[in-house]
Parts: C-alpha cells; structure tokens; sequence
C-alpha cells in the first residue's frame, strides 16, 4: 500500500521493465543506498533481487544466472570496491554473463586521484556505469532503462 | 529449533553455559556466584538502576556515550578523563567489532599492536581478551555506573565477562542487532542467543544485584517513523521480561522533530508499562533512554557540537533518565579522551542551563503524535499478538517474515524491507510506504496528507532522491534538503 496511490504508476499487468540483482559488495555492512535504489527501482517497474550485504562475487553471478538478470548493480561504501570488484567482468563472461550489465555506486573515490581517471579504472574493469557519490538515484534508473532498451 | 518465549530452565541455562564460557580462555574466569559478591561490594552509586532510580525520583537527565580504545592502559585513561574532566555522570564501554564476531585472535593482534604502537588500533575495548580480572580494573578505576554498549548476534561471551566484571546495565538487544548487526544469520538463532543474555540478567536480579537492559527496537536512521521502532522494541521487551530481568531501559530513537519525539516518547513509556502489566510482569521497573538516531553526523566539530545540543534538549524534553549523546567525533572517527570529555562538559551544560526550567510543547500537536504513535504500536504489537496465537517469540519471527516487523534499511535478507519514511515539511519521518504493516485507512491517509504538504512545499513529489537528499544534508547542518 502506498500513500497517495502512487503505486498506478507501475500498472500490475505491465511486464516488468527487467530484472536486477542487487547487493553490497565484500566486507562492507553500509546499505541506506543501495535499499533506497531499490525502493526506487521496484518503483519503476524493475523486478529487484536483493542479496543484502557482504555479498561476494560468486553470489552475484549464481543469482544473476538463476534469475537471468539483466544487471547487477553494485554498491560499496567500506572503500574496498576495488579490491572486492576485480575480476567480476571475468567470471560474468566465463559463466555466460557476457550481455549482463555491471553498475557501481557508493563510495568508490581513491584518494589522490581525480573522478574521471577513477570511473575509467573502473569502465576498465568492466562495469558498464560506474557513479560517484550523491548520484540522484533518478539518473542511475534512467540510465538502466537506456541501456536494457539497445 | 523451535524458539518460544519461555523462561529458560535452570538445566538449560547451565548447559548453554559451559558452552559459552569454554569458547575463549578467559571464560574459564567467569565464577557467577563470586560475581553477585563482587557487585554486592560495590558502591550502591555504582550500580546503574539504582543511580537510575535516584535519577527518576529527581527528575535528572543523565548523560552517556559509547568509548572504547584498544588495550586496558588506554580505555582506563579514557573514562577516567571522561569522569573527571568531563564529570560524566555515566560511563559506557562499546566492544570492538572484532570480538563481536567471536575474532578474539584477531583482536589480541589488535593490542598487540596498539601496546607496540602507543595508538589505538580497534574500533572499541576487546572485553574478551582483558577478561573478568581486567575488566574490574576498569570499573574500580571509576566511581560511576558503567554500562556496555555495543550490537552483536551472539554476545553471549562478552556479556558474561561484562556482568561478571562489574558492568550494571546492557546496550546491546536482539532485534537491534539483528536489523543492523547481521548478514545472513536467521532472526530465531539472534533471539534465542539474546534470551540467555537476558536469562543471565535475571539470573543477577534474582540473586539480589539489579541490571538494566536497554530495548531498542530499530534504528530509524530519519527513515522510520518512531511506531516502527517502538513495536519492535515492545515484543522484545516482554520476551526479555519472561527470562527474569526486573529493569528495563525502553530507548526510544529521536529523529529531531521535538513535538514529535516528545510525543512518542511518552507514549513508549505509556504503552511499556500497560503491556508489561497485561502479562503479568508488574515488577519490572522500566526508565527511558533517549538518543538522537540519525543516519549520518556532521563531520565539522561546530556543527557536530549544535547537533549534540538538540540531542540533550530533546531527551530532556522527552524526561529521559538517560540521554545518549553522539561526540563532536561521531562522524568522522573514534574520538580522543579530550574530544570525550568536552562533548560530556557540552552535552551536562545544555542540561544544566534548561533544567530547573518548565517548558511545555503545544499540548495540541504533542497530543496527536502521542495518538499516531500509540494506535500505530498498537495494531503492530496486536498483530504480532496474533500472529503468535500466545507465544511472543513466534510472534516476533512471523512478523518478520512477514513485514509486520520491518525495517527500511536492514542489512539481513529476512528483513522484508518494504516500509519506508520520510521526513515531512516539519521534518517529522512519517511513512511513504507501509509495506505490510497492518494500518488501517485512516493512518495511512494522516501520513499521505503529511507528505503530500511537504511535496507542496516543494514544488514536486517526493521521492527517493529527496529521501537521499536528507541524508546528505545532515552533514550540512539541516534535516531537510532544500535541493530543487
């Protein structure tokens, strides 16, 4: 139930716009982000898998496969994204993840490098969106309904 | 397993035990009997309930915060500067969060080191490691009550070191832990660990040493309205009652709205005692703690300072026996000695400054959120009621499976996590989404006409991203956003 009837706006026969798995990466407990996402994206019509937190990646991909996800959206808060991240691109495509979108978000600033060199280490490894910090959560949404429409 | 709410049986409860205290060397130390003659030794005006029976008959609002440094030399130093630099009336020690995951190896590391560096390497005291002779080395270097504070799954081990150690009160209780404490861990395991915590208290009480357990509900961190946290806060409060205790600390979570707090702080007091009496526990004395619970803290030590001052008027205004305060640290680091005692010095001078005083909020707006919360704890709890055809720990884990008891922002996967708050053009949380709880129409349409204000003043609806924008804004100084 929703105050304000808000919820017409997600038509119950409609067909989910898509579904995503969502999660907090490594040893990181932080989730007020990536439960108000998922607020927003169940919202906007997507069907969320939450897999809480402390999530590894191994847990990402077998639920991506068992819900054939179209994305994995990915927040980290603890400052470890890098270190918990690498390698995700790879075990996606060895386990036919290839098509599946990789988003990032949280508290992914390095200390001693500039945004731009930041989101390109990431792209790098594979994500396909990588967000600072304050991102509206509208324009990751935006961007996921972009992207899962080529 | 097939967790019920009935007082744990004397065969039970000393089984458990050997269990426990054979987990790590020190609880070999943990000798129950010579614990109770230990605390009857101490000072009447170190144990927690008494002062806090003292503090109810006066009318005081006494002052806390967690501290914790690595090894005994340093957290000594610490309270015994928050005492008598910064006069503190109360005093806490918050664990490390290695020994609240039972990595006591991993904490002894941690003194080592800070014994070889001078610094404080862990996040808080490793109660575990330092054991019961330890342990009263810290209480007798105070002259005040101290009370543990900390989240953890299974603290069974810390508390009975805590307890026998000379500790008089807990801050730690199952469902807050469970909420934010736990990644996959199911909320019966968490239930049941706590119910041989609180069957220990009773174990102290029953044998003439009062403690205190604190009963938190949920942290709102501004995206739950204060019914949310009381219904849970009140299950667990009579399933702790079942196990004996006789002192019950209701916390209740300020978000800053003061007509608001105050309103629904009296109405937790309230509600505590008439569902206490209705089962049957009648002596089970309870006091009220308040703590300003927001989702972040400004960073800045001036605007740090400012927030710490609401907190004090807040719970003094709610007649808390205790205020919990944040220090001017609380959103950056662990804070220094000089950082604690100047955010105790602050924090008893905003106290001190307003309480001879008579200050009383329109009785209007108090009364109505007095009425919102009450009939929104009511129709939770009843559920909860039902849902357990009698029993409270059955109850409680069908609530949470079915989002009757839920929380916007748990960590753990058996959380529902359909209900969410925001604030309103007041900056009072009221609900956006209701998710399952059992609301009637009337309470969902006073929190949709709440929001649909604040959406007025803002020249658009509200959404997650103003959710998230008031978040951030704490770090500014303001409670609402002003971002178009």
């Amino acid at each position: 139930m929703v105050p304000g009837g808000e919820d017409k706006i997600m038509d119950v026969n409609q067909m989910p716009k898509g579904t995503v798995v969502t999660g907090v990466i490594g040893d990181d407990v932080h989730v007020i982000g990536i439960r108000l996402l998922e607020h927003a994206l169940e919202r906007a019509g997507f069907k969320v898998v939450r897999l809480g937190v402390q999530v590894s990646q191994e847990e990402f991909v077998n639920a991506a496969i068992e819900t054939k996800a179209d994305a994995i959206l990915i927040s980290s808060l603890g400052g470890h994204a890098k270190v918990f991240a690498a390698g995700l691109k790879d075990k996606c495509t060895e386990s036919g993840l290839a098509g599946v979108r990789l988003y990032l978000g949280g508290q992914l600033l390095i200390r001693g490098m500039g945004w731009e060199d930041i989101e390109k280490m990431y792209k790098g490894m594979g994500f396909d969106r990588v967000y600072p910090p304050e991102t509206k959560l509208s324009k990751a949404i935006l961007d996921l309904r972009t992207d899962l429409q080529r | 397993m097939g967790i019920k709410s009935m007082k744990l049986t004397d065969t039970e409860f000393r089984q458990e035990r050997e269990k426990v205290l054979a987990e790590w060397p020190t609880g070999k130390e943990v000798d129950i009997d010579e614990a109770i003659e230990f605390h009857k030794s101490l000072p009447a005006t170190k144990n927690w309930p008494r002062r806090l029976r003292a503090a109810k008959e006066s009318g005081e609002t006494l002052l806390v915060t967690g501290m914790g440094h690595s090894t005994l030399e340093q957290q000594i130093e610490l309270i015994r500067y928050a005492q008598d630099v910064g006069h503190a009336d109360l005093l806490a020690t918050s664990v490390d969060s290695l020994t609240r995951i039972h990595n006591y190896a991993g904490a002894q590391r941690g003194i080592d080191e800070s014994l070889k560096s001078g610094q404080s390497v862990l996040n808080g005291f490793p109660i575990v490691n330092y054991g019961v002779s330890g342990t009263r080395k810290l209480i007798q270097s105070v002259d005040v009550p101290v009370q543990m504070r900390f989240g953890a799954s299974d603290p069974r081990l810390i508390e009975e070191i805590a307890f026998a150690g000379g500790h008089s009160a807990n801050g730690a209780d199952a469902l807050h832990s469970f909420w934010n404490y736990t990644g996959k861990l199911s909320p019966e395991t968490v239930l049941r660990n706590f119910q041989y915590v609180y069957r220990l208290y009773g174990y102290y009480e029953e044998r003439g040493v009062p403690t205190s357990v604190a009963i938190q509900g949920l942290y709102p961190s501004g995206s739950a309205p204060p019914s949310l946290s009381m219904a849970a806060a009140l299950t667990e409060v009579l399933i702790a009652a079942e196990q004996g205790l006789k002192h019950i600390a209701l916390v209740f979570h300020g978000q800053g709205n003061m007509v608001q707090d105050v309103g629904a702080a009296r109405t937790l007091v309230n509600l505590g005692r008439e569902y206490l009496d209705r089962f049957g526990y009648k002596d089970v004395e309870t006091s009220l703690e308040f703590s300003l619970s927001l989702p972040r803290f400004p960073a800045e030590p001036p605007l740090a300072f400012a927030m710490m001052c609401l907190n004090c008027l807040d719970a003094w205004l709610c007649r808390a026996q205790v205020c919990v305060f944040r220090t001017t640290a609380e959103g950056k680091m662990i804070c220094s000695k000089e950082e604690l005692a100047e955010s105790y010095q602050c924090s008893k001078t905003i106290i001190n400054l307003v309480k001879d005083q008579k200050v009383e909020l329109d009785s209007r707006a108090l009364g109505v959120e007095a009425h919102m919360a009450e009939i929104e704890t009511r129709a939770i709890l009843e559920r909860v009621l039902d849902l357990g055809e009698g029993d409270l720990a059955i109850g409680t884990l069908s609530a949470i499976g079915s989002g009757v008891l839920d929380n916007p922002f748990g960590t753990n996967p058996y959380v529902a996590g359909k209900v969410l708050g925001a604030r309103d053009s007041e900056g009072a949380v009221r609900y956006m989404e209701c998710g399952n709880l059992p609301f009637t129409d009337d309470i969902i349409e006073f929190h949709r006409e709440k929001i649909a204000l604040r959406a007025k003043k803002l020249g658009h609806d509200l959404d997650y991203d103003t959710i998230a924008d008031d978040i951030s804004a704490i770090s500014a100084g303001f409670f609402l956003s002003h971002k178009p």
